[in-house]
């Protein structure tokens, strides 16, 4: 099976484990045995058992009901993020590879800005100093990644420009959007899927950071990256208060980078660099 | 055919093009003073314990120019920037540079640290798939890699604190002094970056492997660690500079993480405290730092790229 | 006594429906100072036949048997490890397309000094003045051998290969495609300096090349390879007015009509 359709193992395996996850995010409500946010002091740092079955945090809340809970920030947070960032990187990407030289110049130094700041920095700052909540958390995050989908997308298109049958249809006559849409748009499919994939797993991962930083979600709401900050001031008395959240960071961004590993292969596509 | 005018006539360009990006950075960095909520004379009055009386407000105001236009206020701040004037702490009131230049060189102890992991962990990665004992653990390690690549850098470093700190007890749980405090943090931060390169090198490593000049470099009859170390290695790792250097810079950016983890006292966590205690100049500065260091590691490796591909010192275009 | 006496090789791709033989049982013999036209059409096996020669088939690829007599000394072809002190020093394997086959980060000098070097245990200082004899040889200035691939055309960089070859003075020389991707004169002026090269070094020259007018002028033998076999061989002049087999006689049919074309 895997000899005939390369990676579609990955696929599948990332794919399912996302959906899965999604799934349990999604009926939250339906699968938390508690109100995520009900503080039972009696009930402070228990081990995992019939009751909790993540155990209790350091307020007696129920650990299962605010990392499912958590996960739906999270979850729609990234993808919101990682959407509005492609959709908006690609937009001004296509634009400066279609544009003449004035227009591609300006337009891919301003990417180059947002493109001068390492990491998560960005994004950090933007969270820090303009403190507006979840808004300003997807908008932050937005800025931070818009600029490297806009480098991806313009030199994907300055290489679908110069294929030996893009040129053909130009000079049969096609032009405008019909060849963006017919001819140019096609062919940069599977390379941009391929860091979709790649780019929302690393956005999660960033929300959360922002989270382990006391910069994204504020307390008491759930967060995975708030919970695993505060697990980190009980790891001797309660080690298992930083497994489920870091487990759970983990496990979408292993499904995501699966997901682009096995579409990787299913086209043939060298690894995507610019990370 | 000589290669030196072409090389400037590059750089040349290239400089262009950084001045103008860090121009952009100046922006978004002077911005950051506009998007913040609140009046910063507020904010410096109410971190020195002081009410903010209106009097008192405007004439901080006053003194500070922020009653003048934005951008009369940018071509100041700006010009105080370039003469490395980054302003004073709102929450200390001492220099920001001197606050700056206290805090960098742990975190360049620890960016370098990882660096060096990264690098040699990444060719190490990259060239089991070609040992031929190695297969195994190439197959191995593939996995284990993809897994290294998807742990989020601060689980890592818990995990890796209650496994060698807690568990163990080998090494401190946080601090910052001498080299055993150093291998958790570096660890955490580079790891990750190893393993994605590893990944993409090792791709590097097996095309090298397909062209037809290492097969000559084999029917030639050398050994097989002379292919390895004057044919393999160079034609796979030189294309691998500009990503170590941009790794460089993000690995600079990362350490804002990973020092909050480890109570590790360099400019990450500077940014963050300032950040948490809207302490805006720092931020400013700290900023501006990463964001030229890193976009300076690029070009330095882009440069070095040119120099020892004679492919590229040669020819002129491609900016 | 012959340079090269191949008897035998078979080389097979292991699959799960059992392994599939690819060179089926081919045996040549190279004659010192002489030329071994390898002629066929595409997929017959002429290519891997080459590289089982230097044992570099690439990697799922196996010799399951297969002996090489080389002045006197028998060679297991099936054990990679025969190869030690072999390949590079007596038999030399040139590749098709020879813009590909020199490394684009090291200048060609170097290059061939290194192979000088890595065989013979030679001074630097010898290898080097080897190296410069060799490029003139071959009408490359000494200035060629500070020059990196790239800065070089295509032609001189197959002259690089030959002025390789002539330092190293292999016993077999195995040249596929030598002439691939060039004009019909220049194929002529290539062809000529490997036989010359094969002449001067009494060495054998195993060429394989799709050029049938160049085989016709230039090899000593002729051998036909099809499905993996060698169908026929013999003299060229012979085989050439006496073709047998079916394939040997297409192939001089379309030879004819080149020849009459052109005249």
């Amino acid at each position: 099976m895997s000899e005939r359709r390369p990676g579609a193992g990955r696929i599948w395996a990332g794919g399912l484990l996302l959906a899965l996850l999604a799934l349990a995010v999604w009926a939250a409500p339906l699968l938390a045995p508690q109100d995520p946010l009900r503080v039972e002091l009696g009930q402070r740092l228990q081990p995992p058992s019939a009751a909790h079955l993540l155990g209790t945090d350091q307020l007696g809340r129920d650990q299962l009901s605010r990392l499912l809970y958590g996960g739906r920030v999270s979850l729609l947070a990234g993808l919101a993020a990682s959407g509005v960032a492609l959709v908006l990187g690609l937009a001004w990407g296509v634009g400066a590879g279609l544009a003449g030289r004035t227009g591609d110049f300006l337009l891919m130094r301003t990417a180059d800005v947002g493109l001068a700041f390492p990491g998560l920095l960005l994004a950090l700052v933007l969270v820090g100093t303009w403190q507006g909540g979840m808004v300003a958390l997807v908008t932050a995050l937005t800025l931070t990644g818009w600029a490297w989908w806009a480098r991806l997308a313009r030199g994907l298109i300055q290489e679908a420009k110069s294929r030996e049958y893009v040129l053909g249809g130009r000079a049969l006559g096609v032009g405008g959007w019909r060849l963006l849409g017919c001819y140019l748009l096609p062919q940069m499919g599977p390379p941009l899927a391929v860091a979709a994939a790649m780019k929302t797993g690393w956005i999660i991962v960033a929300l959360s950071a922002l989270g382990y930083l006391g910069l994204g979600i504020q307390p008491p709401h759930p967060e995975w990256g708030a919970m695993l900050q505060q697990s980190r001031l009980y790891m001797s008395r309660a080690p298992w208060l930083m497994l489920a959240p870091g487990g759970a960071v983990f496990l979408v961004v292993l499904a995501c980078n699966l997901i682009a590993e096995g579409l990787r292969r299913r086209w043939q596509i060298r690894e995507v660099r610019w990370l | 055919m000589s290669g030196a005018p072409w090389l400037s006539v590059w750089l040349a360009r290239r400089l262009g093009a950084v001045l103008l990006v860090l121009w952009g950075v100046s922006l978004v960095a002077f911005s950051l003073q506009i998007i913040c909520p609140g009046d910063p004379a507020e904010l410096i009055l109410r971190t020195r314990y002081e009410t903010p009386a209106p009097k008192k407000m405007a004439q901080l105001r006053r003194s500070m120019g922020l009653d003048r236009p934005a951008h009369e206020q940018y071509l100041a701040w700006l010009g105080r920037v370039l003469c490395l004037d980054l302003g004073r702490s709102y929450r200390t009131g001492e220099p920001v540079a001197a606050q700056i230049a206290a805090r960098l060189p742990a975190t360049l102890e620890l960016a370098l640290a990882s660096f060096a992991l990264v690098v040699a962990l990444s060719t190490l990665l990259g060239l089991c798939a070609v040992w031929r004992g190695g297969r195994w653990l190439d197959r191995l390690l593939q996995p284990i890699s993809l897994g290294l690549v998807s742990l989020p850098s601060y689980w890592l470093a818990l995990l890796l604190i209650a496994l060698f700190a807690l568990g163990l007890g080998w090494l401190p749980v946080a601090g910052f002094g001498g080299p055993a405090t150093l291998v958790l943090p570096a660890l955490t931060l580079g790891l990750g970056a190893a393993a994605m390169q590893g990944r993409v090198l090792r791709v590097k490593v097996l095309e090298v492997m397909g062209q037809d000049y290492l097969r000559f470099a084999m029917a030639k009859g050398l050994s097989p660690g002379r292919i390895l170390l004057r044919h393999l290695l160079p034609n796979a790792l030189v294309p691998m500079i500009t990503l170590w250097g941009m790794s460089l810079g993000s690995l600079l950016g990362g350490v804002v993480v990973v020092e909050t983890i480890f109570a590790w006292p360099g400019l990450g966590r500077l940014l963050v405290e300032s950040l948490l205690g809207r302490d805006l100049p720092l931020v400013q500065g700290v900023v501006l730092l990463m964001a030229l260091a890193f976009v300076l590691s690029s070009l330095a490796a882009d440069l070095l790229q040119r120099l020892l591909d004679p492919r590229l010192s040669a020819e002129g275009s491609g900016v | 006594m012959s340079a090269m006496e191949l008897s035998d090789l078979w080389v097979e791709l292991p699959g799960p429906g059992g392994p599939r033989s690819l060179v089926r049982g081919v045996s040549l013999r190279l004659e010192p100072g002489q030329v071994l036209g390898l002629m066929g059409l595409s997929g017959a096996g002429k290519t891997l036949t080459a590289c089982a020669l230097s044992g570099l088939l690439p990697a799922p690829l196996e010799v399951t048997r297969g002996r090489l007599r080389l002045d006197g000394r028998a060679l297991d072809l099936t054990r990679p490890q025969a190869w030690r002190g072999v390949r590079g020093r007596r038999v030399l394997l040139l590749f098709q397309g020879a813009g590909a086959a020199l490394d684009p980060l090291m200048r060609v000098g170097a290059q061939i000094t290194e192979a000088l070097r890595q065989d013979r245990a030679m001074a630097a200082a010898q290898a080097r003045q080897i190296t410069g004899q060799a490029l003139e040889r071959f009408g490359l200035n000494s200035d060629a051998a500070r020059r990196y691939p790239h800065q070089l055309s295509g032609g001189m960089r197959r002259r690089v290969l030959l002025s390789l070859a002539w330092a190293l003075r292999p016993q077999v020389l195995i040249a596929d495609e030598p002439t691939n991707g060039l004009d019909a004169a220049s194929r002529d002026e290539m062809s000529l300096m490997f036989t010359q090269l094969t002449r001067e070094l009494g060495a054998g020259l195993l060429l394989i090349s799709h050029d049938l007018r160049g085989m016709a002028r230039w090899a000593d033998h002729l051998a036909v390879m099809e499905g993996g076999q060698v169908v026929e061989q013999g003299r060229a002049a012979e085989l050439l007015n006496r073709p047998s087999h079916p394939l040997t006689r297409s192939l001089v049919e379309s030879l004819r009509y080149l020849e009459g074309g052109h005249a």
